[in-house]
C-alpha cells in the first residue's frame, strides 16, 4: 500500500525522477481571451512548445515571443525589454490588442522581478491596454501551489464588474474546455431553474462575449484550479460560485444539485431515483467485470482518489491508483480513505520512472486512462481525459457503458 | 529589437541537442528541470520518442531544491535509477534554472560517478542556446571521455559526424547514408549521432576521414582534426548526380587527394533563390541544384552553426527574426527554400516557396515530412 519507492511525496521539494510517455494525439482547447495577445518572455527553450501548440490550434497570430539572453538576466534589461516589446507589438499588430498577457517562466522566480512596478510601468506607457502577468513556473509547484490556478485566474481578471441590475440569469462555467453533452442532466437542471445563458471562456468568440461573463448570476467551478478565478468573480464581480467538480459517486452528484438549488433559493430536488439508477448500473457493471483488477490514472480524473473510492463502493476491484504530483485539497479525504481503509490498493506516482522497470499491476486489468494503460500494457482500456465529457448522473451511466464496451460485456 | 519573435518559432535548444546526441548510447539522461524542458525534448525535439523511448528522466526540480542545493538527494536518486535500469552511461543535463543559479552540473555528475561507479557526464546546457551547440558539446564530451588516444588509422574508414534527427528527421537518412557508403566499398566507423555505440566511440580516432554532414558536424570535425589529425569533408549526398559527385569527392579524399570542384557556378539565369537551413545541408542542396542546371544565383542562410570559411558571397549567418525578415524584404530573392515555418511569414508571401523541413525549426508539426535526400 502507498508505494512511494523512489518518490518523496511528502516533502516540498522534487517528488522524484519523472518519465514522460509519448504524447497521445488529442485535441486540446487553448483558452484565449478574444482581443488579447500573449507575449511569452523567457529563454528560447522555455517558449518552444507554446509556439508549436499555438500553431497546432490556429492561435499563432495571438502570441509572440521575447527571447531573453543570459546577458539580459545579468544586466537587468529583462524588464526594459518587455516594455519595449509591447510597444513594438502595438505598432505591428493589426488590430492592436486590447489586452496583453505577459507569460514568464521558471527563471523569473529567481530574478526578483517587481511585478507590481512592471505592471504600473506598462499601464503608464500604454494606457489603452490592460495587462496581466502569468507565471508558467512548474519549479514553484508544491503541495500548496498550483501553477494552473494562477494562470486561469488571470484569464478572467479583465472582466469588468456590472451594476446589480445588469446581472442576468447567466451561469459562468469555469474549467470547461468542451461543451457538455446535450443530454447531460446538469443542463436540464439549470434550465429547469430558469438559468441561462451558459457562458464559458472556450465559447467566447468576441471581446463582448468575454465581458458578458460579468453579467452572470452564478459560476460553477468544474476544476479545482479554477477556484482562484471563482474567488475573483465573487469578490470583484459579485458572482457567487459553487464547486461542481465531476464525481462518479451518485450521491455526491445529488448533493451538488441540492447545493445549487439552495444557492438559487429553489426547493431541493428529489433525486433518489436517479441515484438508485446510477448505483444499479454501476453495481451491475462491477459484477460483469467479475473481479477484474482496475487501475485508475490521474489522466482519467482530476479527483482520482474520489473516483477510485466511488468505484470501490460500487464493487469494482480497484487495485492501483496512478496519482499526480499535485494533491488537491478536495481529494484529500478520499485519499486518506484509500490509504487507510484499502490496503489492497497500490498508490503510485503516475510519472515515476520506476514504472520503466517495475510493473505496478499485471496487464490483465482494466485501465481507466491511457497513460496507465500503456504503463501496464493493460488488456482493457477506457480512454477518458480529465473527466472531459463525463458529468452528473449521465456521466456515471456513460462511464459504465464505456467500461462495458471496453471489456466487451454489454449485458 | 532583435529578440522579439513575431512570426518565427523558438528553435530547438542546446539541451535537446545533447539529449538527442546521447539517444543511442544506452544512456540514463537526467534533465535537471521542473517538467517543461524534458517535455520540450521528448515531445518537440525527439522524433524517435513515439517509436522507442529511452531512459530520459526529469528531476522534477522545485524551488526548494534549487535554493537549498539538495544535490545529495539528486545524486542518490540518479544512482538508484542507474542501478535499476542497467545503463552504460549517465548524463546530467542543465536547463535555464540551473544555469541562472549557477548549479555545478559537472560536479554533480562526478559525485554520481563516484557513488555508483558508472561513467557520468555533466552538461552545462542553459536553454539559451540552439541545439547545434548541444550536439557539439555532447560529441566533444563523448570523445574526450571514451575515445582511445593511441589508435592506428584504418585506411578507407570514415566517421559520420553531425547526423541528428533535429536536422535530418527520423525518416531513414542515416541508414541511407551508411548503405550508400558501404555500397561504395567505404567502411563506416563511428556514426555521430544516429547509430552511435560506445565501441564506435572508443575507436573513432582510427578513421581516415571524417564526413561532416551538418554544421554541427563541421564543428566536431574541426575538434577531431585537432585531436587526432583526421581530415574532414563537409557535405551530404542530396540525390541524383550530386550523390555520385559527393561519393567521388569522398573517395578522392580517402585517397589523400583534393578533387577539383565539379560543381558549375551560377550561370546568370534570371532570379535568385535563398536556401535557409543547416549550412551544410543547404550548401549541398545548392550544389545539387547547380549540377542539375539551375543557373540562378543561389544563396544560403542559417540561424545555426556557421562556418564562415565555407560560405560563398551572398550567404548569410542570421542573428534573429529581424535579420531574416530584412533579408527577405530587400528584393534580392524571388524564391525561398526553407522549413514551412520559415515560409509562413508575410515577407515571404510573394516568393516562390519550396519546403525543406528542418525538425529543429518546425518540430513535430512537420518532422514526418522531412526529406529523404538519397533516393533508395
Amino acid at each position: 500500500m502507498g508505494d512511494k519507492r523512489n518518490d518523496d511525496l511528502a516533502g516540498s521539494g522534487s517528488p522524484g525522477l519523472s518519465f514522460y510517455l509519448p504524447e497521445v494525439s488529442r485535441k486540446h482547447t487553448v483558452l484565449h481571451i478574444p482581443g488579447s495577445h500573449t507575449l511569452y518572455v523567457g529563454p528560447l527553450s522555455c517558449t518552444r512548445r507554446h509556439d508549436i501548440h499555438a500553431r497546432q490550434y490556429g492561435e499563432r497570430k495571438d502570441v509572440s515571443f521575447l527571447f531573453i539572453s543570459q546577458a539580459d538576466v545579468v544586466s537587468g534589461r529583462y524588464e526594459d525589454l518587455m516594455v519595449e516589446s509591447v510597444g513594438e507589438l502595438l505598432e505591428l499588430l493589426d488590430p492592436a490588442p486590447r489586452i496583453f498577457q505577459l507569460a514568464v517562466f521558471c527563471i523569473d522566480d529567481f530574478l526578483g522581478t517587481d511585478e507590481t512596478a512592471l505592471l504600473e510601468r506598462l499601464r503608464r506607457a500604454y494606457p489603452q491596454c490592460q495587462f496581466a502577468i502569468d507565471h508558467i513556473d512548474p519549479v514553484s509547484l508544491n503541495e500548496r501551489m498550483n501553477m494552473a490556478s494562477n494562470l486561469l485566474s488571470t484569464q478572467y481578471s479583465f472582466i469588468l464588474p456590472r451594476a446589480p441590475h445588469e446581472h442576468d440569469n447567466g451561469v459562468n462555467l469555469l474549467g470547461t474546455f468542451v461543451p457538455f453533452d446535450p443530454d447531460c442532466d446538469l443542463l436540464h437542471m439549470l434550465a429547469g431553474w430558469g438559468l441561462g445563458p451558459l457562458r464559458a471562456l472556450h465559447a467566447c468568440e468576441t471581446y463582448e462575449d468575454y465581458q458578458a461573463m460579468g453579467a452572470s448570476r452564478l459560476a460553477l467551478v468544474f476544476r479545482l484550479m479554477n477556484t482562484a478565478s471563482a474567488d475573483f468573480m465573487r469578490d470583484r464581480l459579485g458572482i457567487p460560485y459553487i464547486v461542481a467538480t465531476p464525481s462518479y459517486d451518485a450521491q455526491a452528484v445529488a448533493h451538488l444539485y441540492c447545493d445549487i438549488a439552495r444557492e438559487l433559493g429553489e426547493p431541493e430536488p428529489d433525486l433518489s431515483a436517479q441515484v438508485e439508477a446510477c448505483r444499479e448500473d454501476a453495481q451491475r457493471t462491477a459484477r460483469l467485470l467479475d473481479g477484474l483488477p482496475v487501475a485508475i490514472d490521474c489522466e482519467f480524473s482530476l479527483m482520482v482518489f474520489a473516483a477510485a473510492k466511488a468505484l470501490l463502493g460500487y464493487g469494482f476491484n480497484v487495485r492501483c491508483i496512478f496519482r499526480s504530483n499535485h494533491r488537491f485539497k478536495l481529494d484529500a479525504q478520499a485519499e486518506s480513505f484509500i490509504l487507510e481503509q484499502c490496503p489492497q490498493v497500490l498508490v503510485t506516482r503516475a510519472e515515476s520512472h520506476t514504472h520503466l522497470y517495475e510493473s505496478a499491476l499485471g496487464s490483465d486489468c482494466l485501465a481507466l486512462g491511457v497513460d496507465c494503460a500503456r504503463l501496464l500494457d493493460a488488456r482493457y482500456v477506457v480512454d477518458i481525459w480529465h473527466d472531459e465529457g463525463y458529468f452528473g448522473f449521465q456521466g456515471i451511466h456513460k462511464l459504465m457503458a464505456a467500461i462495458r464496451a471496453a471489456v466487451g460485456k454489454e449485458g | 529589437m532583435g529578440q522579439l519573435c513575431i512570426y518565427l518559432p523558438p528553435f530547438a535548444s542546446d539541451y535537446s541537442g545533447v539529449c538527442s546526441a546521447l539517444y543511442d548510447l544506452g544512456c540514463l539522461t537526467i534533465i535537471n528541470d521542473a517538467s517543461c524542458c524534458t517535455a520540450h525534448y521528448v515531445y518537440c525535439d525527439e522524433p524517435r520518442w513515439s517509436r522507442q523511448q529511452r531512459p530520459v528522466l526529469c528531476t522534477t526540480l522545485r524551488n526548494v531544491d534549487a535554493i537549498l542545493g539538495q544535490d545529495a538527494k539528486l545524486v542518490e536518486r540518479v544512482c538508484d535509477a542507474a542501478v535499476n535500469m542497467d545503463v552504460n552511461l549517465i548524463a546530467l543535463v542543465g536547463t535555464p534554472v540551473p544555469a541562472i543559479i549557477g548549479m555545478d552540473t559537472a560536479g554533480i555528475a562526478r559525485e554520481v560517478e563516484a557513488l555508483c561507479g558508472k561513467p557520468a557526464l555533466g552538461f552545462d546546457t542553459t536553454g539559451f542556446a540552439y541545439y547545434d551547440k548541444g550536439l557539439v558539446m555532447a560529441g566533444k564530451a563523448l570523445v574526450e571521455r571514451f575515445a582511445e588516444r593511441d589508435v592506428r588509422v584504418v585506411p578507407g574508414r570514415v566517421n559520420i559526424l553531425g547526423m541528428s534527427p533535429l536536422d535530418f528527421g527520423d525518416v531513414g537518412n542515416d541508414a541511407d547514408l551508411v548503405t550508400l557508403l558501404e555500397g561504395a566499398g567505404i567502411m563506416v566507423g563511428a556514426r555521430f549521432f544516429m547509430g552511435l555505440t560506445l565501441e564506435q566511440l572508443r575507436d573513432c580516432g582510427a578513421a581516415t576521414l571524417n564526413l561532416a554532414v551538418s554544421a554541427a558536424g563541421v564543428q566536431l570535425a574541426k575538434y577531431l582534426r585537432r585531436r587526432f589529425g583526421t581530415p574532414y569533408l563537409a557535405g551530404f549526398p542530396m540525390g541524383g548526380a550530386h550523390t555520385q559527385c559527393w561519393l567521388d569527392r569522398v573517395k578522392a579524399a580517402l585517397a589523400g587527394s583534393v578533387p577539383a570542384p565539379q560543381v558549375p557556378q551560377a550561370a546568370g539565369a534570371p532570379g535568385r533563390a535563398l536556401i535557409v537551413g543547416d549550412q551544410v545541408l543547404a550548401d549541398s542542396l545548392r550544389e545539387r541544384m547547380r549540377l542539375e542546371g539551375d543557373g540562378r544565383g543561389i544563396d544560403v542562410a542559417s540561424f545555426f552553426a556557421w562556418d564562415a570559411a565555407a560560405a560563398q558571397a551572398g550567404d548569410a549567418h542570421l542573428a534573429n527574426e529581424a535579420a531574416y525578415l530584412r533579408l527577405l524584404r530587400d528584393g534580392t530573392y524571388d524564391a525561398l527554400i526553407a522549413d514551412p515555418f520559415l515560409g509562413d511569414v508575410p515577407a515571404a508571401a510573394d516568393l516562390d516557396f519550396t519546403s525543406l523541413v528542418h525538425p529543429a525549426v518546425s518540430s513535430k508539426l512537420h518532422w514526418g515530412d522531412a526529406p529523404r535526400f538519397i533516393p533508395s
